[in-house]
């Protein structure tokens, strides 16, 4: 179980080339979590105008266990002294709380064997600003991969640069398997900087 | 009658032409044929598996093959270390050094082990994979590690002895027999190598079958030059001539050359039932020579042209020797109608050996005997021997007291009936082997320490198809669990539920291993299995729709017999508390030996009614007489009475090996009871009890001579490895001793009263 749970927190990050083009967005690279099956989602690395994105989205029977893994990765990477703490844990508090909304609304839904919740989770750096969003969205499978065709927002939170900038780091280091410099790379040139 | 003449007189030009201008391109065929047969014989591989023992039941065969598919492989090797400070530091470091070094064979696909095994807790993000055992090992996690064993019941009973002494290592193997027999040949010389100092077992079906081959290797290569040996003696003994010595050895080994190159040649492996075909063949062709060279013998003092009385006497013995190979090979051929490969291969090239060892007989003696002068009168050791006195004996016996003979016989056959129904169904792998030999004392060693061995495997799925993932099924699973481990021989079972229940613990904190108490949270854990990271070894559980799941029920070391009541007694169970929705299929490598253990033995009475029939036909036909036939009944019924009765006695199981004895030895008995009537025939003159003495003393030697051939020719596989082997070889060549008996008192007493009473 352990070793699930470090997939697919592992999950939680992709690389370089522009595999598609959707509504404004390119994206740069992407990766299923976790890497090896079953997987529980996808990592994409997106330019949304001049913005970089890493986006996941997340589809899974076991989604309680995976935020788990989320929270146990952030408490791992922003211990209490460290600076980001408190936007790491404004982000898992929130992260949990938009599980509980999807769970919620799995209760009500018509296919009452279908098992699967579906989560998106975007960290975004706008400029000086950047912030993380969390969605409910509808996903269809496209040959393999997941495909949002909408999504509706059920938090977006405005955290510190600093945070989601080493967060995104660190998962696309992770997803597309990159040492610490290359990840940093990908992302500045996702920036266009 | 036309046809008589006509054979006989082809008979007769056959000889004539043997012993004269045929003799020496007669000669070199033999040896162009023996030697080809040569090359192949000795090309005859050893299954190194036991699909040969597997039987043809399509049904078994076919549920095996969908467990495999599903479950993957269910052959496992156990070792097993004990050591009494096996929980302490250094024992738990010898088990992970054991388990590591094992891990890296080639060949080793898992081995799962007290240091490798992981147990699932509860952790601050849901259950958590830790080790059983934590590592590094130190005396203060003891009671840490106690405490794991005792919350992982299951798991610990699986690893662990009772005493806590005993270690187990669960070893699964990769590829095919030969590829699992090498990779146990380099884990034995590891243990060798390495721990060579620490109290280390290994058993499991793996290792079974591979000593299995590795015996067969060696009892042929004892019990073929002993039995040479043996007969050898023996020959000598009887006839004291260097011919009497070389010409039935010569046709011996000519006959097993040709039938085992045949046997190569048509792609077939020895294992364990055909591995019998040498000694049995060699036994089987020397009886036939002994029967020809000893009427060669008795044509010494007899005046005339030494071909033509030669030629003469071979043809007075072909019908005779001609039948008794036909209801021998009759006998053997009976034997087809079990679906056991293995013993549909004894029985058809026994039989093919026997018919092949009467033409060897036939061409090669007489055509040898030619080029020797004739015998001299006096030389021969039961002229005037005790052997004479004891013929004489009991030729005056039967013509004296016919009814003290048959009463006395009869009576001994009731005492035997006695026996008989104390006969036991029964096939135990494990103990087939020698109590000294190595697995023989692994296997019960383990077994006493872990309660079992065996694991009787069990396919469980819905009648509807539909995943076995709602509480219902699962809650009835439990059921079927508890009453399973409740019945006897049965020490434990394992089954997916084990670890939904571990799963649930941790999942919700609690401390009592149970399912969860609604349908939503269990298809929760379903949810949790799917993703776990050790795909592999829940596959070995359940199949990944959830249709399919696997029961493991483990048995003490029992026979077949107790194992088949105890798969019955789950079937019942699961029957009454599964209900009507449910299928529950006994399968796997165990259950396959159980079910064709068990099949073989029901066969023996459709084998043995067949090789009756069939054999008793073959008298019917040669003497056309319906009284002859009915006399000829009792002394070969008796004999077998005799032996099973012994059986019985002494505790000896009906098992495979033992089931064959009834319609091998049919065959061979009914041809002294041949040879008898075809020479009683011969003396006939209107005086039955005349008759009876002349044949008894003109027959009598070389009956007896061939029944102590036969018994011990037959004793000699009393040295082999396997105790079915060593009951047939004994117990066929006793039953071969009462045989002679029964022919030289019962069958000559049956003659006079029949004549007595027909007289009245």
């Amino acid at each position: 179980m352990r070793k699930i749970l470090l997939l697919l927190i592992i999950c939680l990050l992709p690389s370089g080339l522009s595999l598609a083009s959707q509504g404004g967005e390119v994206v740069i690279r992407r990766a299923p979590v976790p890497a090896e099956p079953p997987y529980q989602g996808e990592v994409r690395l997106l330019r949304r105008d001049s913005a970089p994105v890493v986006q996941t989205i997340l589809n899974s029977k076991v989604m309680n266990h995976v935020i788990a893994a989320i929270q146990k990765k952030e408490s791992k990477a922003w211990p209490q002294d460290r600076e980001g703490s408190l936007d790491s844990r404004r982000y898992t508090e929130e992260l949990v709380e938009a599980y509980y909304v999807i769970r919620e609304r799995a209760k009500n839904r018509e296919k009452i064997r279908e098992r699967h919740l579906q989560l998106m989770i975007e960290f975004v750096l706008e400029g000086e600003r950047g912030y993380v969003a969390l969605y409910a969205p509808t996903l269809t499978q496209e040959g393999g991969r997941l495909v949002p065709q909408k999504k509706e927002l059920l938090k977006k939170l405005p955290l510190s640069r600093n945070y989601l900038h080493k967060n995104m780091q660190l998962i696309i280091q992770d997803s597309f398997q990159l040492d610490s410099g290359k990840a940093i790379q990908l992302l500045q040139q996702t920036a266009g900087d | 009658m036309d046809f008589r003449k006509t054979a006989s007189a082809a008979v007769e030009k056959l000889f004539f032409r043997l012993v004269g201008k045929w003799r020496w391109p007669c000669l070199f065929i033999i040896l162009i044929m023996t030697l080809v047969m040569l090359f192949f014989a000795l090309r005859v591989r050893i299954e190194s598996s036991n699909t040969s023992m597997v039987s043809a039941n399509r049904e078994l065969q076919l549920n095996y093959e969908l467990f495999r598919k599903t479950f993957g492989n269910d052959e496992t090797l156990l070792l097993a270390i004990t050591r009494p400070d096996l929980l302490q530091p250094q024992g738990l470091q010898m088990v992970d050094t054991i388990t590591q070094e094992i891990s890296g064979l080639r060949g080793v696909t898992r081995v799962l082990s007290l240091t490798n095994a992981v147990q699932l807790v509860a952790g601050d993000f849901g259950s958590e994979a830790v080790p059983l055992v934590a590592k590094p090992f130190t005396e203060q996690d003891l009671p840490k590690t106690t405490r794991a064993l005792e919350q992982n019941p299951e798991l610990s009973q699986l690893l662990l002895s009772k005493d806590r002494q005993t270690g187990i290592f669960l070893v699964d193997l990769a590829g095919d027999a030969v590829q699992q027999g090498q990779c146990i040949a380099a884990i034995e010389a590891l243990l060798a190598s390495r721990f060579s100092d620490q109290d280390v077992h290994l058993t499991g079906i793996p290792l079974l079958k591979l000593t299995v081959s590795r015996f067969i290797q060696r009892d042929q290569q004892v019990i073929i030059p002993f039995s040479v040996v043996t007969l050898g003696v023996l020959l000598l003994l009887m006839f004291r001539r260097i011919s009497g010595l070389l010409l039935p050895l010569a046709a011996m080994a000519i006959s097993l050359c040709w039938t085992i190159g045949l046997y190569s040649l048509c792609g077939y492996p020895l294992n364990t039932i055909t591995a019998l075909l040498p000694p049995v063949l060699m036994v089987i062709s020397i009886a036939t020579t002994v029967h020809l060279y000893s009427g060669w013998l008795q044509l010494a003092g007899r005046p005339g042209d030494r071909k033509t009385l030669l030629a003469r006497e071979m043809q007075d013995l072909f019908l005779p020797c001609l039948f008794t190979a036909i209801t021998t090979a009759l006998g053997l051929v009976s034997l087809l109608v079990s679906d056991v490969p293995a013993v549909q291969l004894f029985g058809a090239f026994s039989a093919v050996g026997v018919m092949l060892s009467f033409v060897v007989n036939i061409l090669l003696v007489p055509t040898v005997l030619s080029f020797l002068p004739m015998p001299e009168k006096g030389r021969r050791l039961y002229d005037t021997g005790a052997l004479r006195n004891v013929l004489h004996w009991t030729a005056e016996l039967t013509v004296n007291s016919p009814r003290l003979v048959l009463i006395s016989s009869l009576a001994l056959g009731l005492v035997a009936l006695n026996g008989l129904g104390r006969i036991e169904n029964n096939t135990d792998l494990v103990r087939f082997l020698k109590p000294g030999a190595t697995l023989h004392r692994d296997t019960l060693m383990i077994d006493e320490a872990v309660g079992g061995v065996n694991r009787v495997e069990f396919m469980l799925s819905r009648k509807d198809g539909k995943a076995l993932t709602s509480l219902e099924d699962m809650t009835r699973l439990g059921t079927l669990h508890k009453s399973t481990d409740q019945l006897q021989n049965v020490s434990g079972s394992f089954s997916i539920i084990s670890i939904l229940r571990q799963l649930n613990r941790a999942e919700t904190k609690q401390k009592e291993l149970a399912l969860p108490d609604n349908g939503g949270d269990l298809l929760n854990l379903f949810d949790l299995l799917e993703v776990a990271p050790d795909q592999e070894f829940l596959r070995k559980l359940i199949s990944a729709d959830f249709t399919k799941l696997r029961l493991s029920v483990r048995t003490k070391a029992i026979g077949t017999s107790d194992t088949a009541k105890m798969v019955s007694s789950v079937e019942q169970v699961a029957a009454r508390q599964l209900g009507p929705d449910y299928n529950l299929t006994p399968t796997g490598e165990y259950y396959q030996v159980v079910t064709d253990s068990n099949r073989l033995v029901a066969n023996v009475i459709s084998s043995f009614s067949l090789s009756l029939g069939t054999v008793f036909m073959a008298i019917f036909v040669l003497f056309r007489s319906f009284k002859l036939l009915a006399l000829a009944l009792v002394p070969n019924l008796v004999p077998l009475a005799w032996t099973a009765g012994l059986m019985g006695f002494l505790g000896i199981d009906l098992s495979t090996g033992t089931a064959m004895i009834a319609s091998v030895a049919i065959g061979l008995t009914v041809d002294s009871t041949i040879h008898y009537l075809a020479r009683f025939q011969r003396e006939d003159r209107g005086d039955f009890k005349e008759a009876v003495r002349r044949t008894t003393m003109a027959c009598g030697r070389a009956l007896t001579i061939s029944a102590l051939v036969l018994f011990f020719g037959f004793s000699v596989g009393g040295l082999s490895s396997f105790l079915p082997t060593i009951y047939f070889s004994v117990l066929t060549g006793i039953t071969m001793l009462g045989a002679v008996v029964c022919d030289l008192l019962v069958l000559p007493a049956s003659l006079v009263l029949y004549d007595t009473w027909q007289k009245r």
